[in-house]
Order: C-alpha cells, then sequence, then structure tokens
C-alpha cells in the first residue's frame, strides 16, 4: 500500500511537471512586435502599372459579426478593386494577422465565402511563378447566382508563403516550437469572369504586376521570402 | 418478550456502527490517497477548462461540451470502487509510459494552442494514472469514461470545412427535391433555397453536423447504460446514428422552409433559434428509441424461434 501512495505522489509530481514543460515552453514572442508594424494601406501601391484603384465594387469581407470579434490591435484588413484602361476590374482583399491566425482562418475564401452564401467549388493548389521565385497558391471558384467569381490566393506564416492547410499549420507550429508568435497575411485576388481560365491568367498576371511595384521589403511581407 | 426482540437489536446496531467506524477512516484514507493525482489534474486541466469555457464552449457549435465533461465525470464516478480498490497486481511501465506520454502531448497541445492535443491527452494521462497506481482492472473497469474523453475534443477545422461544406449542399438538395415533390413553388442555387417570395441560407449550422456528433456521443452513452450483450444489436444501433441524425436534420431544415413560406420570414427566423434544434433532436432521439424497441422485438421474436 505505501507503495502505491509513493506511486501516487510520482503520478501528482509528474503532472506539476507537465503543467510546468506547459508554461515553460509556450511562445511569447510576437513577430510582429519585433517587425515595423504593417501599414497594409500604405504597403499595396495605388497604381499597378495600369491598373488604378476604383471604388464602385467592393470584395467579399467576413460579416461584420465576425470582423468585430477579431483582435483590432494585431489584425487589419485591405478591400480593394482594381480597373484597366479596358474596364477589366480585379478586386484584391488583404488581411494581416499579427498575433495567432483567427483572421487568417475567418478570411479563408474557403470560409469567407461559404458563410455569405456562396458556392466554393474546384479548389485546386497551384504555383505562380514570379520573377522572384515560386510562389504557392489556391485557386477556386465561388459562385452565388450569376455571379462567376474564380479566386487565387496564398497565405504568409512568418516570412515563407505557404499552403493553407495543414502545412500553415505545422508552418506555425515549428515557430511556436522555438517560442515565437509568427505573423501572417492572406491575400485574395479574385475577379468576376464566366471563363476562369481568362481570369486565373488575368489574376497572375496582375499579382506579377503587384509584387513587382512593390518595394522589396514589403514584397517580402506580402509574398514571403523567397528562397527562405 | 420485548427483551427478546430488543437484544438482537441492539446486537444488530453495534454491528452496524462498528462496520461503520472502521469503514471510514479507509475510505477516507483511499481520497487522500488520490490527493496528488487529483491535484496534479487540477493543475493540468482547470486552465484548459476555464479557457474553454469562456471561449470555445461560448458558441453553439461547441455548446455540449460542458454536458460531455459532467457525463464523464459522472461515469468516473459510477465506478469509484475501482478507483478505491486495493490493486492485486499493478501495471507502473506501461502507466507511467502513457502518463509521460499523455503530458508531452498535453504540453505540446496547451504551448501551441492545439485543443486536440490539449484536451485529447486526458485519456492517456488518466489510462496512465491508472495503471500505474491501480491496475488494468481498474482502466477497464473506467474505459467507457476514457472513451468518451473523444467527445470532448473539438473536431479538427479542416475535418469539419470538409463534412459541413458536403452535409449543407446534400441537406439543400434533399429538402429542394422533398418540396418540389410536394409541389411546393422551390427552387436552390447551391445552398440558397428560394420558396415563394422568401430566400433561405443553408448556413454552416443548418448541416447537421453538431447534431451528429452530440448524437454520435447520446448514442454511445444510451448503449453502454443498455448494457446489451448482443454484439449484433450494438453493432446496428452503432451504424444507425449517423444516418439518423442526418434524416432529422433534413425533417429540421423541410420544418424551417414551410414555416417560412406559410408564417413569413420572422416567425421562421424565430423558430430557428428557439425550437429548430431542440426539435432536431427529439425527432432523432426517438428515432433512435423506435430503431432500438424495433431490434429488441425482432430479437425476441427471432430469440424465441431459435430456443424451439
Amino acid at each position: 500500500m505505501k507503495s502505491i501512495n509513493q506511486r501516487m505522489i510520482i503520478c501528482g509530481l509528474l503532472m506539476f511537471a507537465g503543467a510546468g514543460l506547459a508554461w515553460a515552453i509556450t511562445p511569447t514572442q510576437k513577430i510582429a512586435d519585433a517587425r515595423e508594424k504593417a501599414d497594409l494601406d500604405a504597403m499595396i501601391p495605388r497604381q499597378i502599372d495600369e491598373w488604378k484603384i476604383d471604388t464602385s465594387i467592393v470584395p467579399i469581407e467576413p460579416s461584420p459579426e465576425v470582423k468585430a470579434l477579431l483582435n483590432k490591435i494585431y489584425n487589419q484588413t485591405l478591400s480593394r478593386t482594381y480597373v484597366d484602361p479596358a474596364g477589366r476590374r480585379i478586386m484584391v482583399s488583404i488581411a494581416y494577422g499579427g498575433d495567432q491566425s483567427d483572421s487568417m482562418q475567418v478570411h479563408k475564401p474557403e470560409v469567407c465565402y461559404a458563410a455569405q452564401g456562396f458556392e466554393v467549388f474546384n479548389i485546386v493548389a497551384g504555383i505562380l511563378l514570379t520573377k522572384y521565385g515560386e510562389l504557392p497558391v489556391k485557386r477556386l471558384i465561388a459562385t452565388q447566382g450569376n455571379r462567376n467569381e474564380p479566386i487565387t490566393y496564398w497565405v504568409v506564416v512568418g516570412d515563407k508563403a505557404i499552403l493553407s492547410g495543414m502545412k500553415q499549420k505545422f508552418a506555425q507550429l515549428s515557430y511556436g516550437l522555438t517560442g515565437k508568435v509568427p505573423d501572417g497575411f492572406l491575400v485574395r485576388v479574385s475577379s468576376i469572369d464566366r471563363d476562369r481560365q481568362s481570369a486565373y491568367q488575368q489574376q497572375e498576371e496582375f499579382i506579377i504586376s503587384m509584387l513587382g511595384a512593390m518595394s522589396e521589403t514589403n514584397r517580402a511581407r506580402i509574398a514571403g521570402r523567397f528562397g527562405a | 418478550m420485548t427483551i427478546a426482540i430488543g437484544l438482537p437489536l441492539t446486537a444488530h446496531r453495534s454491528d452496524m456502527s462498528s462496520t461503520l467506524d472502521t469503514r471510514l477512516p479507509q475510505v477516507t484514507a483511499a481520497w487522500a490517497e488520490w490527493l496528488p493525482g487529483v491535484a496534479g489534474l487540477l493543475v493540468l486541466y482547470v486552465p484548459t477548462f476555464y479557457e474553454l469555457a469562456t471561449t470555445l464552449w461560448q458558441q453553439d457549435e461547441f455548446a455540449h461540451g460542458p454536458i460531455i465533461l459532467a457525463v464523464i465525470a459522472w461515469l468516473i464516478w459510477d465506478r469509484r470502487q475501482a478507483l478505491f480498490a486495493s490493486p492485486a497486481r499493478t501495471a507502473p511501465v506501461p502507466g507511467f509510459a502513457l502518463l509521460v506520454f499523455g503530458l508531452l502531448i498535453y504540453a505540446v497541445g496547451r504551448s501551441q494552442d492545439i485543443i486536440l492535443f490539449e484536451v485529447g491527452a486526458l485519456a492517456p494521462i488518466l489510462a496512465g494514472v491508472l495503471l500505474a497506481t491501480r491496475g488494468w482492472p481498474a482502466l477497464r473497469a473506467l474505459w467507457f469514461a476514457l472513451l468518451f474523453i473523444a467527445f470532448l475534443v473539438p473536431l479538427p477545422g479542416f475535418f469539419v470545412d470538409a463534412l459541413t461544406a458536403s452535409l449543407k449542399n446534400n441537406v439543400s438538395a434533399i429538402a429542394e427535391q422533398l418540396l418540389y415533390t410536394a409541389s411546393y413553388p422551390i427552387a436552390r442555387n447551391g445552398v440558397v433555397l428560394t420558396i415563394g417570395q422568401y430566400q433561405l441560407l443553408v448556413a454552416d449550422a443548418c448541416s447537421g453536423l453538431n447534431s451528429m456528433f452530440s448524437l454520435s456521443a447520446l448514442g454511445l452513452l444510451y448503449l453502454y447504460l443498455m448494457r446489451y450483450k448482443s454484439w449484433l444489436h450494438n453493432g446496428l444501433i452503432l451504424v444507425s446514428i449517423l444516418p439518423i441524425a442526418f434524416c432529422a436534420n433534413i425533417v429540421r431544415v423541410v420544418i424551417l422552409v414551410l414555416v417560412t413560406y406559410h408564417f413569413g420570414d420572422a416567425t421562421g427566423q424565430g423558430f430557428v433559434h428557439n425550437f429548430a434544434g431542440m426539435l432536431l433532436f427529439i425527432i432523432a432521439l426517438l428515432g433512435l428509441f423506435a430503431f432500438d424497441s424495433l431490434l429488441r422485438v425482432a430479437g425476441a421474436f427471432f430469440g424465441r424461434g431459435h430456443k424451439a
């Protein structure tokens, strides 16, 4: 009986040690704090080649209730529509999350569009070739009634662009286990277009122009450091 | 006469008190023995459950959390003899191994915000302590409580996303077909149903995924409590839980659409928030009980035939 008592005490001590370990390895160092504060509005050029800002269409956003839940200090969003001289429009929506990425979740097109009654399908992973390197993107289509909206988006965790989903969680983990809380971006580019292929093509060109029009530091934040 | 009756009575009473006297310190000693283990568990899980209670469990989708926790506590309480029985043989090696494994999972989960690991670790931690201090019989006695911890763990996001989307589509499509067959003016566009002048969005909550989750928990608990001997009976009920939950959800959505169509949008919306969820549960549970009774009747019928 005595040995049982001792064993129970060892169990208790082990559990205290487990709680202590969890506390000790909890990441506290926010990468966002060490960096220059992200100002999305200033980071993305207002004119990209021949694309200019058009205020007539506002891209789809998470519902106001959901947005209200996000931490105001560590989260930012930017929604813009660009139009070229031929009248073609492209919508850009960027979400920045400075702490663990709740905002990455709610802004994910699969979640955000579906929550507004769009049907979301044809989600495929792809590679977008830029002159700086390869950008892993996801492409999908959201439809509602007559509105057919092909979407290209990518996620940046810390300073690396990553396919959203499991890989994103793993990237967060690899930061977290070294005691760091990564910040992150979600960049979504979409257009209302019946023709999926031409829409994707146009979005790709736009993304390449947008990255080209940005400073190197801003580009590294929005699209991750290539080759990192 | 009175003396004759009185004697055995007093004898009996002193008997009782003497057993009480010896049992009481034993019980308190047994409780005291558990103190370090209970303290450890409190340190590990009070913060976890406090955070869950103030965040995740506030959402409708996870509102079942505290109930599941209470059920687990009750299941353990129900088998408390196993916690206090003096073990003939314990299993310290697998016990401590499981405990340490569970604690590592817990530490990773808690520090990295992976609730799946943080809460799921409770099962190996409890199992480890039981094995190390009480041996295999105690683990066997409490297996169901440990299994039930699975329902405390929130389903992983990617799993929920995938299932919710396909469930929503199926539910909307079937509801449309049913109402169309009943010659209602209904049309569907993705997950948006249009009936008459009203447009209804089949939202995530209408996918019925949560009800499937909680009904699975309830169904398992029901089976555990009924203790049917027949594997076939248990198996058939297990397999039927999800389809029953699915059908109940379709009934809910159809009723919701009809209420909106006949009584207007406001009534429909009021109905969503007040009654529809409850209705789904009642329908599903009645379905489960009905299926169970059917199986029992069939079992009795065939069982008798077998004997003759």
